[in-house]
């Protein structure tokens, strides 16, 4: 059997990474969010924001949609099915591996 | 990034609409006026009904002005945090919940107003209504997905208070006879009042506070070159 530990490289590393886990927590806590929204959680630069919000929408796991409301540039991100499903599965994944953490006992101590 | 962490994301994400607390504070404040304005002794001579007509336009047009606050305060918030929109099933659960409340709130009315009628009692039962308070935000607390422990200390507020409203040590009257310019001949209606009215105030704040330490992270500065490269 695997350490707990060494089961966490299997963790998808797309969904772990901390800025993506947050976005992708609030993403599917709602319909959709705006720019700013995500901005003002995860405290990161546009650019940086942008480039994250590229890799999930690569994966299919979010959708990103360009307005203009007037002359203002309004940007809405919102999940998508697989994202959800993808985020729900992580959640399982990390739920299972805090259970074996719990009653792992390394090999020689026993 | 801790579980802590992720639902307090969630938390916030979801009642975001709610956690706007500083739109609900003047809401709080009119009723805080109102109980003051209750706490005043009844001058002799005066009429009854015209002065309680007076108080009622008064207190309609503070609400007025709190609802017009309440729009302004909404475009500070988009402004500053930008927007959610809520999910199909997360408005769902919301309308529910305030139609829920909406009726629990009538049927003790009219069973407060049915009693006063039948029997032959004069003030409301405060002690009830403010333990009925404090479980009401127990329940408000674990429905919002038990995050905002801020909501477990109004309850216990509420029930702290019904607690000495039963044993007879309510400070709220205490004040109202040691004041020289208050008279305690409403101290019900006061101390009910004036508790939903600080409540209202105390959680707007709490849930402002709570929702700008999630959302307050000013974005990083932007790099004169090209984003840096984000991890796989």
């Amino acid at each position: 059997m695997k350490a707990p530990f060494e089961e966490l490289a299997t963790l998808d590393r797309l969904i772990h990474e901390p800025a993506r886990l947050a976005l992708l927590t609030a993403l599917t806590s709602c319909e959709s969010a705006d720019f700013l929204y995500l901005q003002r959680l995860t405290g990161l630069s546009k650019g940086n924001l942008s480039s994250h919000l590229s890799k999930l929408e690569e994966v299919g796991f979010v959708t990103v949609e360009k307005q203009f409301k007037g002359k203002t540039p309004l940007t809405r991100i919102a999940v998508t099915d697989k994202g959800r499903e993808a985020v729900e599965q992580h959640w399982q994944q990390l739920e299972q591996l805090r259970s074996k953490a719990k009653h792992w006992v390394p090999q020689g101590t026993e | 990034m801790s579980e802590q962490q992720l639902q307090r994301i969630q938390f916030v994400t979801t009642y975001y609409d709610w956690l706007q607390g500083l739109r609900f504070v003047p809401f709080g404040l009119v009723q805080l006026g109102f109980a003051a304005w209750l706490a005043l002794p009844r001058p002799e001579g005066v009429d009854v009904k015209a002065r309680m007509g007076a108080a009622m336009l008064v207190m309609l047009g503070g609400m007025l002005l709190a609802t017009a606050l309440y729009a302004l305060v909404g475009a500070y918030y988009r402004r500053r945090f930008g927007v959610v929109r809520r999910s199909a099933t997360t408005h769902q659960r919301m309308q529910k919940a305030l139609m829920g409340s909406t009726v629990v709130g009538l049927v003790v009315g009219l069973v407060t107003a049915w009693l006063r009628k039948a029997t032959d009692f004069t003030e409301p039962p405060l002690t009830g209504f403010l333990l009925l308070s404090g479980l009401a935000m127990v329940w408000y607390w674990d429905w919002s997905g038990r995050v905002a422990r801020h909501y477990l200390g109004v309850a216990a507020g509420f029930v702290l208070l019904g607690v000495l409203q039963a044993v007879d040590a309510s400070p709220v009257y205490a004040l109202l006879r040691t004041l020289p310019f208050t008279s305690d001949s409403h101290g019900a209606a006061v101390t009910l009042t004036g508790s939903w009215g600080a409540a209202v105030v105390i959680m707007g704040l709490l849930d402002h506070r709570l929702l700008a330490r999630t959302l307050g992270h000013e974005p990083e500065p932007e790099p004169d070159s090209a984003p840096e490269e984000v991890p796989e």
